[in-house]
């Protein structure tokens, strides 16, 4: 939007009559700076409109080495990166983190994606996750964070360890990056797998409240390529 | 200013000059906003956050993997490296051949270098260093109490101690420490070591937010100024 509006400016406000337009009389002078103004009221509502808006662009693909589905959002050097993570490979991970199957069969039909958060603008960043929101079937609500998840293990009796590395292999509930920082950690969204939602953003940057969406995201699929299947 | 409100002037005293120079604010505004996305677009490296506070770093006292204890209040006098850790955290994996290649460097020079596993136990670990050979120590926190002293919200997060003992430098996420421009920052901390005392801080104002613009101001002007530093806003 930056640079949307960066380009719209000159373009209104240098808007010169060609030279017989200024040897007309008075009134096509009077009309040249009524656009001017226009241009500039047009300015400042587009200004306003940008702060409002979401914002920031999404790039869908495949990783490479493991053909897992990715959905990655830039924005100003700012990329947050939502990578799938297959039920299975999840459900290994927190087995091997001390977790019993029950336990470790929930997370991993939860919905869960790797998520990288880069910080590589000029500016620092804040992000609080019990802002974001998560849109399923006209249905809206929050991600379930680590306290919410704490409170089920110490109810459900899983031990002090399991407990241990499942806070810190998720996504920091609230993070500040200055340039140059990134985390790595888990998002759980509490959907089926094969779900598709719209993820809904907010951080804050350079004083300013940048949100963004990342639509139709797929939830990691129990078994996505069976042998056989294409 | 004229230029900036046209309507000052009377219309049909405008000269094509003046419609000219009445352009010309416009022209210079046109250079400023063309030049000013250009470094947002830049991709600075991955540096240090200076702290200007220099917080007191909580102390600890924790076993390594060979069994060595490692109370942090020793190695006063000394720039320690602090880095918090996981063998099943991918950045952590990534930037451990980096940390030995520095280690390398900067054992002989003085300089400590701490890794603190969070939460895992000794046989863990020694399957890790099986594909990832470090030699410097590996401190175990099993129970994070340690950890969660330490402004440490995510894996991986460094911290360069001053000698000290206080808290000059912090890093999220993983970094090519061999990289000289990174290691000269934490090679001045020793060479220009700070003469004022540490001022006594308790763990909860560690935990709450090492940065904070208005606590002391920056001490190492000098050492700001190097490109892998930079200083929160």
């Amino acid at each position: 939007m930056g640079l949307t509006v960066s380009f719209a400016f000159p373009t209104i406000a240098c808007m010169r009559a060609p030279p017989h337009f200024h040897a007309l009389p008075q009134k096509r002078n009077a009309i040249s700076l009524s656009l001017r103004r226009v241009g500039l009221g047009l300015l400042l509502v587009m200004s306003t409109m940008a702060s409002a808006q979401e914002t920031g662009t999404v790039e869908k693909g495949k990783q490479p080495e493991t053909g897992l589905a990715f959905w990655e959002w830039h924005h100003a050097g700012i990329s947050i990166k939502l990578v799938q993570r297959l039920p299975d490979q999840t459900r290994a991970f927190f087995l091997g983190r001390g977790f019993p199957r029950q336990a470790a069969d929930q997370i991993a039909r939860s919905c869960v994606f790797q998520s990288i958060f880069h910080n590589e603008g000029t500016t620092p960043l804040d992000y609080d996750l019990r802002e974001w929101r998560i849109r399923h079937d006209d249905h809206t609500k929050q991600m379930r964070l680590q306290d919410a998840w704490d409170r089920q293990w110490r109810a459900d009796g899983i031990s002090p360890s399991a407990r241990i590395a499942f806070r810190w292999s998720l996504l920091p509930p609230q993070q500040h990056f200055e340039p140059g920082d990134y985390n790595w950690g888990m998002t759980i969204y509490g959907l089926r797998p094969g779900e598709r939602f719209d993820l809904e953003l907010v951080m804050y940057t350079g004083g300013q409240r940048v949100t963004g969406r990342i639509p139709n995201i797929q939830c990691p699929m129990e078994n996505p390529n069976p042998r056989g299947s294409p | 200013m004229q230029h900036f409100s046209p309507r000052r002037l009377p219309l049909k005293k405008r000269s094509d000059k003046d419609k000219t120079f009445a352009c010309v604010p416009f022209g210079v505004w046109i250079l400023v906003l063309l030049l000013l996305p250009l470094p947002l677009l830049a991709r600075p490296g991955h540096g240090l956050t200076a702290l200007p506070a220099r917080p007191l770093a909580p102390d600890f006292t924790l076993t390594d993997v060979d069994g060595h204890t490692h109370h942090l209040a020793d190695y006063r006098g000394k720039v320690v490296i602090i880095n918090f850790w996981a063998t099943w955290c991918p950045p952590c994996r990534a930037e451990m051949p980096s940390m030995q290649r520095a280690w390398e460097k900067i054992s002989k020079e003085g300089i400590l270098m701490l890794a603190i596993n969070v939460g895992q136990d000794e046989e863990a670990i020694f399957q890790f260093t099986a594909d990832y050979p470090v030699e410097f120590p590996l401190l175990l926190d099993q129970d994070s109490q340690v950890t969660g002293k330490w402004p440490v919200k995510g894996l991986p997060t460094t911290f360069i101690l001053d000698p000290l003992g206080r808290i000059a430098y912090r890093a999220v996420g993983g970094r090519n420490w061999d990289d000289d421009n990174l290691l000269a920052p934490i090679r001045a901390l020793g060479v220009h070591p700070p003469k004022t005392a540490p001022k006594a801080t308790t763990p909860s104002q560690h935990t709450a937010s090492p940065v904070n613009s208005s606590q002391q101001t920056v001490r190492e002007e000098s050492l700001n100024q190097a490109s892998a530093v930079r200083t929160p806003q």
